[in-house]
């Protein structure tokens, strides 16, 4: 599981879904969070920060730039091309699913989530890109 | 390829299979995000325009090639408190701007669980966005064809319903 110290991005244009989602973060032992309501604020967010950030957790459908247009603003910095980046979402149409693939999305959460339903993508997510490589 | 054609019900509110992907995923998303069971729920002859403990709501606008419409969910003080509560695992004794946006997230999951197994039946709908509401924009949200209904949440009522109008000739 990703360390305690993991410093988490969590994006959604909704104050109560960044809430839900920081708090179940907090229960899987994690303690350090940025918060953004927006792609573009959430690339500001990533750029701006003096430490890197280790999970980025986003929703998709947000005004200014979307889930999607964030993912892949992240693969294209050489700083973020591979950070652990786990999708919410409250639709899960296979041709969305596909263009997050295809985006390199690492897995997705389905709202409404419970939060081990949330830890499960998490852990999937650390197995994927920090686990197989330590 | 031709695009397939546009699946649109004769009547969006007489289609029990079009209605049940909504009321399935309001079941869904107290049920799962909030841990708050209802009870069995059907339509009833709830008017919103007598929902007079209306305290928050939120609306999500809707297109279906010539209906035009919307889902909305309304609550009572005492309702939201309960099920914002519960969304978070701490008490909340007051609405205030921290958490009214709860209203629009809890619409926005009902409409993303409809839409996907709708779409998946041949609809088309788009991504669409909720807002809040106040109660006088509620009233006016009250024209053409609706259904309501009723959930009891145990310490207080809400409102879903769902709006369409016919915009064609």
């Amino acid at each position: 599981m990703f360390d305690a110290n993991t410093l988490v991005l969590v994006v959604d244009d909704m104050t109560t879904m960044r809430k839900i989602v920081i708090k179940s973060c907090r229960s899987m032992g994690l303690t350090k969070f940025l918060e953004a309501a927006d792609g573009k604020l959430a690339m500001q967010a990533l750029l701006n920060s003096e430490e890197k950030v280790g999970l980025i957790i986003s929703d998709w459908n947000m005004p200014n730039m979307t889930g999607l247009e964030f993912l892949k603003a992240v693969r294209a910095n050489e700083k973020y091309k591979n950070a652990p980046f786990l999708m919410l979402t409250a639709e899960s149409e296979t041709s969305q699913v596909k263009d997050a693939v295809m985006s390199g999305v690492d897995n997705y959460v389905l709202k409404p989530f419970t939060p081990a339903s949330l830890k499960d993508k998490v852990e999937a997510v650390y197995k994927k890109r920090v686990g197989s490589a330590a | 390829m031709a695009e397939p054609a546009l699946k649109i019900p004769t009547h969006p509110l007489q289609d029990k299979e079009f209605l049940g992907c909504f009321l399935r995923s309001v079941k869904d998303v107290f049920e799962i995000q909030a841990g708050v069971s209802l009870k069995d729920f059907s339509p009833r002859e709830t008017k919103l325009e007598t929902f007079n403990e209306y305290a928050i709501g939120s609306v999500l606008p809707l297109r279906l090639g010539e209906w035009v419409g919307s889902i909305a969910i309304c609550f009572s003080k005492d309702a939201y408190l309960e099920v914002y509560s519960k969304l978070l695992g701490e008490t909340y004794t007051e609405i205030n701007e921290e958490i009214q946006d709860g209203a629009c997230e809890l619409l926005n999951m009902i409409f993303g669980g409809a839409k996907t197994k709708l779409n998946e039946m041949g609809y088309k709908f788009e991504m669409a966005r909720p807002f809040l509401v106040s109660s006088e924009q509620v009233h006016d949200w009250s024209t053409g064809i609706k259904v309501d209904f009723s959930l009891d949440v145990g310490s207080g009522e809400v409102f879903f319903g769902i709006q369409w109008v016919y915009q064609g000739k």
